[in-house]
């Protein structure tokens, strides 16, 4: 991370005291899924806001809901069985959810972008890398084949795949994990996105590769100005990359911060255990402070807090009554989901 | 089994590797013709501790699995000796020279489990009898006795006695670890071969399992070799480590020489791509270029010169032997200076 990117975060949470506006903002959104065993509540009341040029890191534990939101955004909740229960997605102050598919597909892929964890699985194995990074400049762009192609050798080279004059007409599983990632970014940044929701890019690599993948997309944000919505499990990867965080859990957000007041000082239990799950120098040698338990099924939450049923300090009030998202000052960014503050400074 | 480790023994390691090589051949055409070979492994030299963890630790395709798996004899060796002292007074066995039927008697002894125990546990057979089936087969306990003692090992592994007899997809992948973890448990082993046993699991679901293997080594004084691509896990879980590349190990050592004073450039670079759980630490990472090279062609020389900022003419040509920088550890880099008189 270079000093210039550093002093451009600063800048950035600088305006936001400024009350800028959010590029990205859900509002209440609840995406649910019909299943056998009932009504899967995979994203149910599920705000949070992505400012102009910076990264939002969507952290928290399988299944509670983190694709299923970035899904919803992009308009790709398989339906059935999935449908939008209630809420609403805003782009630049623009209610996305209510806008026809067919104007929506000017803002898929071209304003908004979105990579995969399995790049494998996005590439079309039949195309060559080439006609895929074209294919959404010709759609959006209207250039013409050849300065299509002419484009995509420049996505690609700016994506760091080398020999992109040759490559260009490969198939994808001619390439390793990286590359095709490098691949997926070259098709999503190829028509200049204002924002780009990245789920788990680099789960399925190496940490070596991991870190070229970041910076790069690092790199490609400072000079475009870009948001991204980063989606991982990995509390480190959003330490080094977001300026905001939201902590979900079962369907909720249960903590929003600023990526230095989260890690300084989380708020929520759940928040609390995570961190404490973290293998790291301070637990060397000492047994992990596990949260016990698991992550309830979405079709059979539990009432109240969902975290209730793994939680040290629940009360009754946890069981009758769901906490609500409030902010910690009056105002303030840091906001959290919990009945017990208090109990939970003490945790 | 319930024996607490004795301290006074740890000098005679349980497992003595040497030489181990582990290549595939390269088939093409019609025929099949082999038409060259992937050295996967190319000659492992490493030993480990009685109840000691030790991890090996590489990017995806340096040879990790084929290492462990080779080991354990699940794929024929191509050369080397591995030494099992499972008695500490008694002579070491040397496991690829055991016969059919002792290696079948020795099985107990050593374990493995996979990243999804799923893929391993048979769809139509209940946990219970997953973990019943190996007691029996090797007649370690009478069928009268089974179900108690299956009861008795779900507990061990923090799952409820009466889910033995669920089917292994009514499991989240934590459990599932667990019930993999119970079945290797069975026998009373005294090495297990955890290949990525946590990595597909949550953060606060991993920190249960890594407790879990934790305590089961104080108690049973069991040995880990621990594959794993996640380095905050490695450094918290192991005693020693070693680095591989391309089939072979780049460096070895105490997993504090290693995470503390790392001297191959290899290491260096591997570790400085490990994120910081601490924003004010974004820091600078040691740049290296490109991907793992191919093992059927691998580069000239040192494995690593193509990746390498400090390559020099020579390793293009010449492999950097193996020095010693201090006990127990060792780089093998033509840049790194001997400790002089090292008594690893
Ligand atoms: N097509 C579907 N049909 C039914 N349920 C679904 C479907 N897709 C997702 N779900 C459910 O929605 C919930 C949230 O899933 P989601 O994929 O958003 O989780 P996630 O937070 O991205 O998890 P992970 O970290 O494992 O990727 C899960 O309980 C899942 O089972
Ligand atoms: N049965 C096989 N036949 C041919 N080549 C193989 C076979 N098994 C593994 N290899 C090759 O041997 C090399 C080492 O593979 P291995 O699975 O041991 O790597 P690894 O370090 O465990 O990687 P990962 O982190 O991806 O699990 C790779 O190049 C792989 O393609
Ligand atoms: S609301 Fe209650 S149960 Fe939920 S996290 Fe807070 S204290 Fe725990
Ligand atoms: S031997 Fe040369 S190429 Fe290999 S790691 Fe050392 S300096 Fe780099
Ligand atoms: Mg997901
Ligand atoms: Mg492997």
């Amino acid at each position: 991370m270079s000093e210039a990117s550093k002093a451009q975060g600063e800048a950035a949470r600088g305006q936001i005291k400024g009350a800028r506006e959010p590029l990205l903002e859900l509002r209440n959104l609840a995406t649910w899924f019909r299943t056998d065993e009932g009504i899967a509540k995979a994203v149910d009341g599920v705000s949070y806001q992505i400012y102009p040029g910076e990264t939002l890191g969507l952290v928290g534990e399988s299944g509670s809901g983190k694709s299923v939101s970035a899904l919803s955004i992009m308009r790709l909740v398989p339906s059935p069985p999935g449908f939008v229960e209630r809420g609403e997605i805003f782009f630049k102050g623009e209610p996305l959810l209510s806008i026809p598919d067919e104007d929506f597909r000017l803002i898929r892929g071209n304003e908004i972008a979105m990579i995969f964890q399995e790049p494998m699985t996005a590439l079309n194995p039949v195309y060559t890398v080439g006609d895929q990074v074209m294919e959404a400049i010709i759609l959006h762009r209207g250039l013409d084949r050849v300065a299509a192609r002419e484009h995509a050798i420049k996505m690609l080279t700016k994506v760091g795949i080398p020999s992109p004059e040759t490559r260009v007409d490969t198939y994808p599983h001619e390439m390793s994990g990286g590359m095709r990632q490098r691949v997926m970014i070259a098709i999503a940044m190829s028509c200049d996105p204002a924002l780009l929701i990245a789920d788990e890019p680099t789960t399925a690599l190496d940490v070596t590769i991991q870190a070229q993948i970041l910076d790069l997309i690092l790199e490609l944000q400072e000079q475009a100005g870009m948001s991204v919505l980063l989606i991982t499990h990995d509390l480190a990867v959003v330490a080094e990359t977001a300026q905001h965080v939201a902590v979900m859990y079962a369907g909720k957000v249960v903590e929003y911060a600023s990526v230095e007041d989260l890690f300084a000082q989380p708020r929520h239990p759940y928040s609390i255990g995570l961190f404490r799950s973290l293998p790291d120098l301070a637990t060397q040698g000492k047994r992990l402070a596990a949260i016990p338990g698991m992550v309830p099924s979405a079709t059979q939450f539990p009432s109240g807090c969902r975290f209730r049923p793994r939680c040290s300090i629940a009360t009754d009030l946890c069981a009758s009554s769901e906490p609500p998202l409030v902010s910690l000052e009056a105002g303030g960014a840091h906001t959290v989901a919990c009945h017990h503050l208090e109990e939970a400074r003490a945790l | 089994m319930s024996d607490p480790v004795n301290p006074g023994n740890a000098k005679a390691p349980l497992l003595e590797v040497r030489g181990l090589k582990k290549y595939f051949p390269v088939r093409k055409g019609l025929f099949s013709r082999v038409v060259g070979q992937v050295k996967a492994v190319d000659g492992l030299d490493f030993t480990l501790g009685r109840g000691e963890t030790m991890s090996l630790v590489g990017e995806s395709g340096c040879g990790k699995t084929t290492a462990g798996r080779t080991l354990l004899r699940l794929l024929a060796p191509t050369a080397g000796q591995v030494l099992y002292t499972p008695d500490p007074e008694a002579a070491p066995i040397d496991i690829f020279k055991l016969s059919a039927a002792e290696m079948r008697a020795l099985r107990p002894d050593l374990q493995i489990i996979f990243q999804d125990p799923y893929a391993s546990l048979n769809p139509r057979i209940t946990v219970g009898n997953a973990i019943a089936e190996p007691l029996l087969v090797h007649k370690v306990t009478t069928a009268s006795e089974v179900e108690d003692r299956v009861a008795q090992l779900l507990e061990r592994v923090g799952l409820r006695p009466d889910v033995g007899n669920r089917f292994p997809h009514e499991f989240s992948g934590g459990q599932r670890q667990r019930v993999g973890i119970a079945r290797a448990l069975a026998l009373g082993p005294k090495l297990i071969i955890c290949d990525e046993a946590v990595s597909a699991l949550d953060v606060s679901i991993q920190a249960q399992v890594i407790n879990l293997l934790k305590d089961l080594q104080e108690e049973f004084g069991i040995s880990y070799i621990f594959i794993a691509h996640d380095l905050s896990v490695v450094r918290y879980l192991s005693d020693s480590l070693a680095v591989m590349y391309l089939g072979r190990i780049v460096e070895s050592g105490t997993a504090q020489q290693i995470f503390d004073d790392p001297q191959h450039p290899y290491t260096r670079a591997l570790l400085s791509a490990i994120p910081h759980a601490d924003p004010s630490k974004r820091g600078e990472r040691i740049p290296m270029t490109g991907e793992i090279p191919s093992p059927i062609h691998p580069p000239s020389g040192c494995h690593f010169h193509t990746r390498c900022a400090l390559a020099e003419d020579r390793c293009r040509s010449e492999w950097p032997a193996s020095v010693v920088l201090g006990a127990g550890h060792q780089a093998a880099c033509h840049l790194v200076q001997s400790a002089g008189t090292g008594e690893a």
